[in-house]
């Protein structure tokens, strides 16, 4: 059991070292660099700026050595909670981050919770309850997350909401948005997630309802079904224990693999809705290669993603060995 | 209570449990009750059980007509994608009407506008101007086009004369008819999805069948891969990846560009896809017969093993188009993808970012809808598939 | 009140005897598919003597799986019990369950306690997930005892009585650790761990070996005298009805064609559709060397079925005009000994 343990961590420290190089190598992928960049917005606008001048700046950031070791002096800083140096932004990617990373990870982490509290009692009322209006309303909803992923959904709720002359505003009211950490921000906070969450999660929360009812109407017409309403239990404490566990097996197991799903729509939901996280942040830092910004952001949606998966994985063989045996030998 | 047989009464008369002529008969029985459906090719059997699903034949319908609308896009739109009509910026979409003023049938035609500025506030006013009629004509000779470059042609499916001006669903803040546009676009926006998933599909295909099939370390490694690649989210990699095309780039590089992108973080569900399948198909006895027999290893994959899983391939394919379509509309949405003058459905999307503009100029939030029904064409067209490649299902 | 004539009234008079433990009724449980209706059971008459052992023999298809599932009321949508009584008699009283709510209490109250069922699969039938331990004690503490350990205690006992070599271990073990044979033994502990007056057994030994169904048999033999329990033995062999059977009663296309004492039956049997069965056995005498018979054609199924004999197709001795164009009702042709056809009409 521990040396399973062990076995994981140790590969997903080699994960997340290996998406450690690669966020940074994608970022350097685009031709020149940082200061190429300044040097062709500054000629845009007309200004003059000396090839000496742009060359001390490339010194200065450290771009003109090979990128293994540009690589090699990031990531020990990293590893030191030093990630680096925002160009654009003149701070310390720390800083700029701010609590961007923090909310990121608040809307990923209740997007995923929520998807599987909401999907799968919907789920288990749909199977059990076929063609009923709630079966039907189900079947709708499970529409509707599969035609209009993210953004969509986010395009158009944002013109309704603004038609109908609400404000879309990201994630605080304007008072709490500078402030403090405290517990009313908290709050305010939590009146401000549903909507977020609810765009992110939809084609989530579909796609696991449909899976929750598929698999229940399989296992409610299996055999051993019938021989528990045989011995005389009572039908919704017999569909609790029997299908309802055995079918829920391959779903929570799973459990992790919604992660990359999750941060990945809530990257495009974020930047439409214009959010305080990550998302936006990633996007501008491309844009101009401000490259250590980009490259943490990047390493850090990776990073969440992987440890997410692996905690759960974790949580989930502490709370029954045998999802391990199931869930898994694919 | 009547007695039971005695251990000589059924010696004598033979019985032997373990011969049942009933299940000879049984057997019989099932072959001719069966035959029709044991005879059916496994293709008829899956069109048979297509056939049934109503709305995966609409799906398919669907995606019929706007793939063709795609291929004559020159022809169904009235005007070329690039031009331009300052005098109709932003216009709303221009209703076709049946009858004139008086109640009188008139076919269908459209009214012209006459532009006036509003003096204090400065806002353009267009008022319909009921006394210009222009009726609306078929196969009329608009702007000029060639046909796959063999030849020249400008006839086009409908059209009015000028000045009047049709737009479906009207026009952008450059004047450029959106119904024209959204017709060409679904040319990029649809085949890039093609394109990516046959990407997506040789890499997936090829090492998930080599996995599956030579197990082992070859496995183990290949295995490794997928996981990671499944573990990373897809959308910052998009980003960074799309970010990474040089600007300079002509619109067909940045096409092939972004369907590589696209492609590189769908081929791993495939992959495991066909690898589970040839696992689990290689250890089954047919298999077995066909070595014993001496067929070759590479007979044994292509006639025996692929031929079966060919319809989860199928469904699977199918279903991860629109995953494609929707990428490639987020990146050229946010300017990373496709850009002008080339047109995708994404491209066009670029404008309604401003959400104040949006708000008065609904219409151009159009293209949205057609990926909306493409993604839902596609998912009804891929469950009707799965259900009918589904063995097992009656 | 039964629909049938007097002279098919069944077996020693209903109510209040003392033989008689279930009474099927010109029983009916119909599918309603898009196709048709689906007739499985189209009136199905029967007896079951309290510890004695009936058996009911037919083909797949014909409708003995949805016959047991009815007596209990398993039957779910879109299969429906149209029509039949089923009187369960107990201490003087006589429930007529076809009229009980499937899902109510009475009938649960009945189910694993009174009457209890034992499936084909064991494998199947028995929740992956959950130990044989508390698979059984499930059914103990539903119908016996709320006291945990006495459940245990009970459930030890059961396993050990249907042969399992080690209950200890085997209480705590899941299904799929175990081998056929044990399971099946470990479903029939469930079934009988309330020490019901009836048992189902729905083909129990058909997915076995066949040294292990022999020894599946005897442990069914040996227990239905150990609790004095009836035993209604559902089965397509005729092997298994000549060794386990008092009586024995013939199934066809959703009705039962032939009832009688097991001698009856296999050295006078009436209807043509057993003759037929009976010789389609191969013989294991030495120098038989006959050509081995069958009976030509298929079962049909029974979807809006023609009002006709449903053997007509295929019976050697058919009347026309008789047998097609009307359903034989189920007449006795001697004492304990009934037969649906019309080679016996009049005969009675």
């Amino acid at each position: 059991m521990s040396s399973y343990f062990f076995r994981r961590l140790a590969y997903m420290l080699v994960i997340v070292w290996l998406t450690s190089i690669a966020s940074f190598l994608i970022i350097q992928l685009p031709a020149g660099d940082f200061v190429t960049n300044l040097a062709t917005q500054y000629a845009r606008s007309g200004r003059d700026i000396d090839q000496a001048k742009l060359d001390n700046l490339r010194r200065q950031f450290g771009l003109d050595r090979p990128v293994y070791v540009q690589y090699f002096h990031w990531a020990a800083n990293v590893l030191q909670g030093d990630w680096g140096w925002s160009f654009r932004l003149r701070q310390p990617v720390v800083d700029a981050v701010g609590d961007r990373a923090g909310l990121t990870a608040a809307i990923t982490l209740s997007t995923l919770l929520i998807t599987y509290v909401v999907a799968i009692p919907i789920g288990i009322y749909s199977a059990t309850h076929q063609y009923s209006i709630a079966d039907y309303f189900a079947m709708f909803v499970g529409f509707l997350g599969m035609a209009m992923p993210g953004f969509m959904l986010a395009l158009i709720l944002m013109y309704g909401f603004l038609n109908a002359g609400l404000s879309v505003g990201g994630l605080f009211s304007p008072d709490y948005m500078r402030a403090e950490w405290s517990l009313d921000k908290v709050i305010d906070l939590l009146k401000h997630l549903p909507l977020p969450i609810l765009i992110i999660g939809l084609s989530g929360t579909a796609d696991l309802t449909r899976i929750m009812r598929a698999t229940l109407l399989d296992e409610l017409g299996k055999q051993y079904v019938i021989t528990a309403r045989a011995k005389g239990l009572y039908e919704t404490k017999l569909i609790f224990k029997y299908p309802v566990r055995v079918a829920l097996n391959p779903i929570i197991s799973t459990i992790g693999f919604e992660l990359p799903y999750i941060v990945s729509g809530g990257v495009i939901v974020e930047m439409v809705l214009n959010l305080p996280t990550t998302g936006p942040l990633l996007y501008s830092s491309l844009l101009t290669e401000d490259m250590f910004l980009a490259s943490s952001i990047l390493f850090f949606l990776c990073f969440l993603t992987v440890v997410g998966m692996f905690i759960s994985d974790m949580v989930l063989v502490l709370v029954d060995p045998r999802i391990r045996f199931t869930g898994r030998e694919a | 209570m009547a007695d039971k047989l005695h251990p000589a009464e059924l010696r004598s008369s033979g019985l032997g449990s373990a011969s049942d002529a009933i299940t000879v008969k049984k057997g019989h029985a099932e072959l001719s009750a069966e035959e029709r459906y044991y005879l059916a090719s496994q293709w008829q059997m899956m069109w048979r059980k297509f056939r049934r699903h109503k709305l995966a034949i609409v799906g398919g319908a669907v995606l019929l007509v706007l793939y063709l609308s795609a291929i004559f896009a020159d022809f169904l739109a009235p005007y070329p994608k690039e031009i331009r009509f300052e005098k109709f910026a932003y216009r709303p979409p221009t209703p076709v009407h049946l009858f004139d003023e008086e109640g009188q049938f008139r076919g269908p035609f459209v009214y012209g506008t006459t532009k006036e500025r509003n003096m204090e506030t400065l806002e353009a006013i267009y008022t319909v101007d009921t006394s210009a009629v222009y009726p609306l004509r078929f196969f009329v000779q608009g702007e000029p086009y060639d046909v796959f470059g063999l030849f020249e042609t400008g006839i086009r499916l409908f059209g009015v004369e000028e000045p009047g001006a049709i737009f479906l669903f009207g026009t952008d803040s450059l004047g450029r008819d959106l119904f024209s546009r959204i017709v060409h676009g679904a040319r990029l926006s649809l085949s890039i999805g093609l394109v990516g998933v046959s990407l997506s599909f040789l890499i997936g295909v090829t090492l998930g069948g080599i996995s599956g099939y030579f197990g082992g370390v070859v496995d183990t490694i290949i295995q490794r891969m997928i996981e990671f690649f499944m573990s990373i989210p897809t959308t910052p990699l998009w980003l960074a990846l799309s970010a990474a095309l040089p600007k300079d780039w002509s619109i067909v590089r940045v096409y092939f560009g972004i369907s590589i992108i696209l492609s590189l973080v769908g081929w791993g569900a495939l992959a495991r896809v066909v690898r589970g399948k040839f696992l689990e198909l290689r250890e089954l006895d047919y298999v077995l017969a066909a070595r014993v027999s001496g067929v070759s290893e590479w007979s044994i994959i292509w006639v025996h093993l692929v031929p079966n899983f060919a319809s989860y391939l199928i469904v699977h394919v199918t279903l991860s188009i629109p995953g494609m379509i929707l990428g490639e509309t987020a990146l050229s949405f946010l300017g990373l993808g496709l850009r002008s003058p080339a047109v995708s459905w994404g491209v066009l999307l670029e404008k309604a970012q401003n959400i104040a503009s949006v708000a008065i100029y609904w219409w151009t939030l159009v293209p949205a809808l057609f990926v909306v029904i493409t993604v839902v064409a596609f998912n009804f067209l891929g469950d009707g598939l799965r259900d009918a490649a589904d063995p097992y299902k009656q | 009140m039964t629909n049938l004539p007097e002279s098919t009234t069944l077996g020693p008079s209903t109510s209040g005897s003392e033989q008689s433990l279930l009474e099927v009724m010109d029983v009916r449980t119909y599918f309603y598919v898009d196709e048709g209706i689906l007739k499985a059971v189209d009136g199905i008459s029967f007896f079951v003597n309290r510890e004695e052992t009936l058996g009911l023999i037919g083909e797949s298809g014909c409708g003995k799986s949805v016959t047991a599932l009815s007596v209990l009321r398993l039957v779910s949508s879109p299969g429906r019990l149209v029509s039949g009584k089923i009187l369960l008699h107990l201490d003087g009283d006589a429930i007529n369950l076809a009229q009980l709510n499937p899902s109510g209490r009475e009938i649960r109250d009945i189910r694993g306690k009174e009457i209890s069922m034992v499936f084909q699969e064991p494998m199947t039938s028995l929740s992956p997930v959950h130990t044989i331990g508390n698979q059984i004690r499930e059914a103990i503490l539903l119908h016996r005892t709320n006291d945990r350990q006495e459940a245990q205690d009970i459930a030890l006992d059961m396993l050990n009585r249907v042969g399992i070599p080690n209950p200890t271990k085997c209480i705590n073990d899941y299904p799929h650790q175990l081998s056929g044979g044990m399971r099946q033994r470990a479903m029939i502990a469930m079934a009988l761990s309330c020490h019901p007056k009836l048992l189902i057994a729905d083909e129990p030994t058909t997915a076995l070996d066949v040294t292990v169904q022999a020894q599946i048999l005897d442990l069914i033999k040996e227990l239905q005298e150990q609790f004095r329990m009836a035993v209604l033995y559902i089965t397509h062999d005729l092997g298994v009805i000549a060794e386990m059977c008092h009586r024995v009663a013939v199934m066809y296309l959703g009705k039962i064609v032939e009832l009688g004492s097991v001698r009856d039956i296999f050295y006078r049997p009436l209807h043509p559709y057993t003759v037929r069965l009976l010789k389609s056995r191969p013989k294991l005498i030495k120098g038989s060397g006959e050509r081995l018979e069958s009976i030509k054609g298929n079962v049909p199924v029974p979807l809006d079925p023609p009002p006709e004999c449903g053997f007509y197709e295929r019976c050697p001795e058919a009347i026309e005009g008789r047998c097609d164009i009307a359903v034989p009702e189920l007449i006795k042709k001697e004492d304990g000994h009934w037969v649906r056809c019309f080679l016996y009409e009049g005969t009675g």
